[in-house]
């Protein structure tokens, strides 16, 4: 269906394409519009997310539709969807890319402000995944806790990143512009638009 | 069907680096007391280090960004090179965190920046062979029925792989059409492997789901946790922790609004293996778990027979002849 309606239509776009493929991502054009991903995919069962419209917008070249979407939000990230396309296209990947353009032109932040907790731990100590973390709405007791239980296991009472490695590590946030990037989204400063279901 | 071609390539006796993933090690420690028990009794030598850091996955898989994914991956990689040359994993995030920073590593763009990063740290990047720690327990499968005090007493188990063991086709054990490898474990171990239809899905954790919309992470856990029911199993084997704890805690949920009839007990590999081995009940860290685990301890037996194991001959041949 997409090759074709597209190629009908003559509104085949490159822009938007070229720019989601750059991860080396198998080229998502080769979509057959066969439905095995959508028959496999656990986002479809439970929501309004269906991976044909949405690469069938990239073809088109709608950007602010499918970047503004809350589908794009809503993968799984579960690669059953690859496991059954017989062109394997590598959805998740291409998923990915569309959401960190979306980030990039300012969409997704209330989503991103709620998974932002493990950057902050990753900057912080160096690990993504606290002890308080178990239970985050008594993180006092789960730490106290958790620290005991590894004790009683015989292990360390916490993974510690050595004060050398955390040296290294802050140069890559650095570099890499990570910590501008979590401030940003923790303060809210970074210039977030709305997402809404599109699909 | 059993990929011979990896299992050929896993070092029976290391060195190994045992990655220190957080998520294990902050939230389920008990998976990595079992594993580093299950190490021990095997007289296998492994290393860890405070100089290595997270994996990177949350922070992909949270703000897509690829550039601190594949930064994490080559710093890591080019400490745990100092002590092995096998990195092993009992975390299928960890494992697929290498293998994603392989992929991503393929655009020109962030491949540059990386090297340009790292160069700044006086390190540059290679990968390295990582080896999921199911796949090495399968690989030593003989050696662990031989030591084995105890017996799972026909237990009949059904097995949650976890999607991103099967991400990369040419690496790992099995693949996603139709795995065996650790219903062979079980089998084994004196269990009853369970197959069921709803095998090859996700468990619900969706990657950011299970953080930002809870409700289509239960429905597929019910799904799941429904289909293995059915089956008749008994307790679910996972290999994952993420897994783990998404299929054990979203049962307190879904039984409170009575979308599932009772609670079955999620165990990891090592902390079954580690248990077969003889490691002490509370040496496992089942406090960490939500559903009660009773259920399942009550089917390890003690191994009445001194057991020396079968040799592989004998497997083929009781296997031909059944």
């Amino acid at each position: 269906m997409n090759k074709v309606s597209v190629l009908l239509t003559s509104k085949w776009s490159w822009k938007l394409l070229e720019e989601a493929e750059r991860w080396g991502i198998q080229r998502p054009e080769e979509c057959l519009s066969c439905g095995a991903c959508v028959g496999a995919c656990p986002a479809a069962r439970t929501s309004s997310y269906n991976f044909r419209k949405i690469i069938r917008d990239v073809i088109l070249g709608n950007e602010e539709k499918v970047l503004s979407s809350r589908e794009i939000w809503y993968c799984f990230y579960c690669f059953y969807c690859t496991s059954k396309c017989p062109s394997r296209v590598e959805i998740p990947y291409f998923i990915m890319r569309l959401r960190r353009m979306a980030m990039e032109r300012g969409y997704g932040g209330d989503i991103l402000r709620i998974l932002v907790y493990t950057s902050s731990n990753l900057i912080e100590h160096g690990v993504s995944v606290l002890p308080s973390d178990y239970d985050r709405m008594n993180p006092i007791s789960a730490e106290e806790n958790m620290v005991k239980l590894r004790e009683k296991l015989g292990l360390p009472p916490v993974m510690r990143v050595s004060e050398k490695a955390m040296e290294e590590l802050r140069t890559i946030f650095e570099e890499t512009g990570f910590r501008k990037e979590v401030e940003g989204i923790r303060s809210g400063k970074w210039p977030f638009k709305g997402i809404s279901e599109k699909y | 069907m059993v990929n011979e071609k990896w299992l050929e390539k896993i070092p029976a006796d290391g060195p190994f680096y045992l990655f220190q993933g957080c998520f294990i090690n902050h939230n389920y420690p008990g998976i990595e007391a079992a594993t580093r028990f299950i190490l021990d009794v095997l007289g296998t030598k492994y290393f860890v280090s405070e100089d290595q850091s997270c994996c990177g996955l949350p922070e992909f898989g949270a703000l897509a960004t690829p550039l601190i994914l594949t930064c994490l991956v080559g710093r890591n990689i080019d400490v745990m090179r100092r002590y092995a040359s096998y990195v092993l994993t009992p975390c299928n995030g960890c494992y697929s965190a290498f293998h994603t920073s392989t992929f991503l590593m393929k655009d020109h763009d962030v491949a540059a920046k990386t090297e340009e990063i790292l160069g700044k740290l006086g390190k540059n990047y290679s990968p390295m062979m990582v080896i999921h720690f199911a796949d090495f327990i399968y690989k030593r499968l003989e050696d662990i029925v031989v030591k084995s005090v105890k017996v799972l007493g026909g237990l009949r188990m059904a097995v949650h792989y976890g999607c991103h063991y099967f991400v990369f086709e040419e690496e790992g054990l099995d693949s996603r059409e139709n795995p065996s490898f650790a219903e062979e474990i079980i089998r084994r171990l004196g269990g009853t492997p369970v197959n069921y239809t709803a095998k090859d899905e996700c468990c619900g954790f969706g990657m950011i789901q299970q953080v930002v919309h809870k409700n289509m992470a239960y429905a597929i856990t019910e799904e799941k946790i429904n289909s293995i029911l059915d089956a008749g199993a008994e307790a679910i084997l996972v290999i994952c922790p993420y897994c783990l704890n998404v299929l054990d805690r979203n049962q307190k949920v879904l039984r409170d609004i009575e979308l599932i009839e009772k609670a079955i007990p999620v165990i990891h590999i090592s902390q079954l293996v580690a248990l077969i081995l003889g490691a002490d009940t509370d040496k496992v860290g089942f406090e960490t778990h939500s559903v009660d685990v009773k259920p399942f301890l009550d089917r390890i037996e003690e191994r009445k027979v001194e057991f020396k194991g079968w040799s592989s001959a004998e497997v083929a041949s009781s296997q031909k002849g059944g």
